[in-house]
Parts: structure tokens; C-alpha cells; sequence
């Protein structure tokens, strides 16, 4: 499923005195089994752009193609069901949309809304919670007798057990202990690895961003700013600074160090490990 | 010795229907004009004891004793006139139907003069660089710039202790820094007491004091510098070291013979500066 932005535009209450223009002119392919990372200031519009991705808003001019559903500001919006199959989107503290009585309902709730018969489903959503690391033992308790982070995996379960193609994930480790938010990142690498999900991430972590994506697109003031790899991004570190992002803190400290030394350290530094293989390389040269 | 602003001394506290206690035999100080950060990972407590210390819940024991006041259900009320909370998700903590008047709302509620009290707002208003939105509804703002108002809210009461329960944890990058910057300047200015529960680890670098907790206790109390040199005992109980440590101890690995004393990415530029003039 690859998906297409052609000249994307959204206006909020458009027409009305209260029009405000959170999208325009946003150009931007995502292939097909590909990590993305989305990166942007609060207010860039990256939230207003990853509800056209399950059509959950339409734009107000432009097409947005995501496989072979073509969205437009013409289409109904019943004519968008089956796209919501394809792509989930785990929004931020996904945990509150938890309601049902045990975790097995409340995971199946998505597939049976889409026809599914409930043996299946039930089956899905065994599957879909050893993919996000639970216990069977969970199925039958109540959602809300889970911790935070157990509540969070059960969520997303949920979007698992519909078996999308693409998912998104909005801001996924906020409010994590900081183990609690390495075990997420790397249960979405695990799922993009093996499941080959087409993958998402909407992030203010740009080490996050800078470890897991292969690709990142630079929101800034409802537009496209930049897309890139990583590497290509993090390159010019001051013209994200000056829009008010932030870069790896690998990154800021090699971007220090060759300013105090007066030197380039020959490493993308984008990981520990590279930096601490940049500084090495520095100091094993000659004097300047 | 600076005047104590908190003492907590073996509180506990159990949920009904929960076979522990979520905070068991806590013991802890705060000085006046001290920025304590509370860590723990998710589930420890630490979110327990906030709403402890702000009355919200009751203990099963122990005393907790704010500016030499005992906490209990006649005093609550003149202490909380004393302090502020900001919780982690703003949409809960609007009552406002406009920026400036969810600012004002605890103002209105403590009886502060109007002339006063546009002033106040207008200041707190400021200090969270939100000036541009006086007028805004709640709807129209984004995560981020809610909690800045949530914390406007706060600041507008000019209290003396401010307790944040992970209150810039929905914010992006920028946001966090202006908000703590805002925090910093009452702490630093007004001598106002900040105890942070945080995740943040390098906003934690920055605190006077670090208390950490794990599974309803606490298990150490320092300076960040003594906290962190506790290493992988910390990722044991789920947390982590910050950026400066780590790479400190990766290049330590590799040869590089660093001073483990310090946590700040400046300190470790002049080190590995001035090694590499020596080299």
C-alpha cells in the first residue's frame, strides 16, 4: 500500500468565519513497507496529516491515494470503510479508548465491527496480544485491572487483531517509564521487521526518529519542509534548530565538540556507537 | 539550613480492592526553594503521592507537614491556597471557556481584586508564550499549548509550592523547555518550591535533589550526580541513564580516561577538549 499525498490541502471549518488552514500544498509518497518518521513543531499540522491517513478527515482540496483508495474532498465517507481496515492508527494514549469488559472484547471489538466471525476474531485477537508481548492469562481480566503500559499493549493489540497493512502511530511512548518506552519502540520495530507493517511514527524524539526510520518528512507551519533519511536530515542541524526542533543529542554534542575543537568529526553520529567511533577518529588524527 | 517546605514521614497509602499498598512507609524532606525531581517508573507511586501531599486522597498513615502545618482535613484548605498541582493531560484541567479566563478561574475562586487579577493573568499568560491566544477557545488549542495554560493557571496564584505530576510530558521539545524555563525563573526568582514527577531524565539532571522511588518505597535520595552514578541499578527498576552518562561510560570503554563527575553536555565538551589538547 503506498501512499501518496498530490498538492494536499485542509481547512478547518472552511467557508465559515473560523476557516483556519492546517494544510496546503503537502506533496509526499510513503512506499510501501517503509518506516517513516513524521517530525514537527506542535501546531506544524503532523496531527492534521495523519488523520487523512485513514480518511478519518478529507482534504479540502488535493488527493491523497493510499494503495488503491483514492480520497478526495468528493468521496463519501462511507465509501472510506474499508481503508480503515487497512490502515490503524494508534493515537496518543491510546489507553482511554479502552472500554470493553475483559481484554478479549475489547480487542476483538474492531475486527467484529468489520464483519469478522467472532471464532475468528477471538483467534486474531490471541494473536494480536503475543504480538505486543502479553500473556494469554490477560484475555479473560478486566482492562482496567492492567498497569499503564499492559493497558497501552492492549490497545494496540486491538489495531493489530484488524491486521492492517499500515500503521500509525501518534506520539506511542508518551508517558512511559523510560524502560517502558524502549520495550514499545522496539516491539514496533519487531512488528515492522516480521509483519513488514508499513510504519508511521509521529515523534518529538528525534533519537527515536533518528534510530528506527529509514525516512523522515519535516512538517513545519502546515507544509512539507524536508524529507530525507535520517543522515540527511540531521546533516544541517542548525536549520532545524531555528524551527524550533530539536536533533539527536548524539548530534548536538558532536555539533559542540567540533565547534570547541575546531575540527569535523567524520561520523554521522546518529547513535552512541557512531559518535563514540567519531570522537575516536578525531582524536586518533593529527593536529590541526 | 534552609526551612523545610515539606515533610513527609511514613506515609502510606493502599487503593481499595488492592492487595498492597501503592506507597508504603515514604519518608522524605523538601527545602524551601528546592527543585526535587520524583522518579520512579510507571506504577511506583509516585503519581500516589502527589495527590497525596495535595489532600486528593487520604493516607492510611504517616504525617505530612506542609510549610509547619500538619495536613489534615481542617488545614487542607489554607494549604492549598499555599500550593498548585498541573497534571499530565491538559483536556482534563480547562474550565475556562477562554485562555484568559481558565487562567483567572483560580484567581476569581481566591477573591484577588480585578485590577489585579488582569495583571496576574496577563503575566502568567506570558511566561508560558501564550499571549498570542488570550482569547482562543480550549478546542482550538493543541496538547501542548493546553498544558501551558494549565500551568498559566498555576503560576497566575503565585504559589509557593508547585507540584508537576509528568505535566510536560504531552509537550513537544520546545514547549517542555519554554514551560520549565517559566518554572525555573518562579523557583529561582520567588524562591517557589518545585517537586517534578518526571520521566525526563534531563530535566531530572537539573534538579536540586532526586528521590526515587520503586514499587510504593523510596530507595535513594541525592544529588543527580549520586543519583546516576547508582548505573544499571537504575535500569534494574525500569529507568535509565541520561544522554552524558552514557556516552561518558561508552567512551570510558573504549580508553578515554573521563572524570565520571558531571552530567552536563558542556562539561563533557571542556573534558574531552581539554584531553584532546594533551593528547
Amino acid at each position: 500500500m503506498d501512499i501518496i499525498f498530490e498538492q494536499v490541502e485542509h481547512i478547518y471549518h472552511a467557508n465559515s468565519p473560523f476557516a483556519q488552514r492546517a494544510l496546503y500544498d503537502v506533496d509526499l509518497s510513503i512506499a510501501s513497507g517503509t518506516y517513516v518518521a513524521i517530525i514537527g513543531h506542535t501546531g506544524s499540522g503532523k496531527s492534521t496529516l495523519l488523520q487523512h491517513l485513514n480518511g478519518l478527515l478529507q482534504p479540502t482540496n488535493g488527493t491523497v491515494m493510499i494503495g488503491e483508495h483514492t480520497i478526495t474532498k468528493a468521496i463519501k465517507p462511507k465509501q472510506l470503510k474499508p481503508l480503515r481496515r487497512k490502515v490503524g492508527i494508534v493515537f496518543q494514549f491510546p489507553e482511554h479508548q479502552l472500554f470493553e469488559e475483559t481484554v478479549e472484547k475489547d480487542v476483538c471489538f474492531g475486527p467484529l465491527n468489520f464483519g469478522v466471525p467472532e471464532e475468528e476474531a477471538k483467534k486474531k485477537a490471541k494473536e494480536a496480544l503475543s504480538l505486543v508481548g502479553l500473556p494469554e492469562e490477560v484475555l479473560n481480566q478486566s482492562p482496567f485491572d492492567l498497569s499503564g503500559g499492559q493497558m497501552r499493549r492492549v490497545a494496540i493489540a486491538g489495531i493489530l487483531a484488524m491486521e492492517p497493512d499500515v500503521i500509525v502511530l501518534d506520539e506511542p511512548t508518551a508517558g512511559l517509564d523510560p524502560r517502558g518506552r524502549k520495550e514499545m519502540m522496539e516491539m514496533f520495530a519487531r512488528l515492522h521487521r516480521e509483519k513488514k507493517l508499513t510504519t508511521i511514527l509521529v515523534t518529538h524524539s528525534m533519537e527515536d526518529a533518528a534510530k528506527y526510520a529509514d525516512h523522515l518528512i519535516v512538517m513545519h507551519k502546515g507544509t512539507v519542509w524536508k524529507t530525507g533519511t535520517p543522515q540527511q536530515i540531521f546533516h544541517d542541524p542548525d536549520a532545524l534548530l531555528q524551527l524550533g526542533l530539536d536533533v539527536p543529542e548524539t548530534v548536538l554534542l558532536k555539533r559542540k565538540l567540533e565547534e570547541k575543537i575546531g575540527r569535523e568529526i567524520p561520523s554521522p553520529c546518529l547513535t552512541i556507537d557512531q559518535l563514540v567511533d567519531g570522537i575516536k577518529k578525531l582524536f586518533s588524527g593529527g593536529n590541526p | 539550613m534552609k526551612e523545610l517546605a515539606l515533610s513527609v514521614k511514613n506515609l502510606s497509602f493502599q487503593y481499595p480492592n488492592q492487595p498492597k499498598e501503592s506507597v508504603r512507609n515514604v519518608t522524605f524532606q523538601v527545602r524551601k526553594g528546592e527543585w526535587v525531581a520524583l522518579v520512579g517508573h510507571n506504577g511506583s507511586g509516585k503519581s500516589t503521592v502527589a495527590k497525596l501531599l495535595m489532600g486528593l486522597l487520604k493516607a492510611k498513615s504517616g504525617v505530612i507537614k506542609i510549610f509547619d502545618t500538619i495536613l489534615n482535613e481542617e488545614t487542607i484548605w489554607d494549604i492549598r491556597k499555599r500550593m498548585g498541582i498541573v497534571f499530565q493531560n491538559p483536556d482534563n484541567q480547562f474550565v475556562g471557556t477562554t485562555v484568559q479566563d481558565d487562567v483567572a478561574f483560580g484567581l476569581e475562586n481566591n477573591g484577588v481584586p480585578r485590577e489585579q487579577m488582569i495583571e496576574r493573568v496577563r503575566a502568567a499568560i506570558q511566561q508560558v508564550g501564550m499571549e498570542e491566544f488570550l482569547l482562543k477557545e480550549p478546542h482550538y488549542l493543541s496538547g501542548g499549548q493546553k498544558q501551558r495554560v494549565a500551568i498559566a493557571g498555576i503560576i497566575a496564584l503565585q504559589p509557593d509550592l508547585i507540584i508537576l505530576d509528568e505535566a510536560t510530558s504531552m509537550l513537544d521539545p520546545k514547549g517542555r523547555r519554554e514551560v520549565l524555563e517559566a518554572i525555573y525563573n518562579l523557583n529561582i526568582k520567588q524562591n517557589m518550591t518545585v517537586i517534578s514527577i518526571t520521566h525526563d531524565l534531563e530535566e531530572v539532571v537539573k534538579a536540586d535533589k532526586v528521590i526515587v522511588m520503586n514499587e510504593g518505597e523510596v530507595i535513594a535520595e541525592g544529588t543527580p550526580l549520586q543519583i546516576f552514578s547508582l548505573g544499571e541499578k537504575l535500569e534494574e527498576i525500569r529507568l535509565d541513564l541520561p544522554f552524558v552518562m552514557k556516552v561518558r561510560n561508552e567512551l570510558k570503554k573504549v580508553g578515554f580516561p573521563l572524570q565520571l563527575n558531571s552530567v552536563t553536555l558542556e562539561e563533557l565538551v571542556d573534558e574531552l577538549w581539554t584531553l584532546y589538547l594533551n593528547k
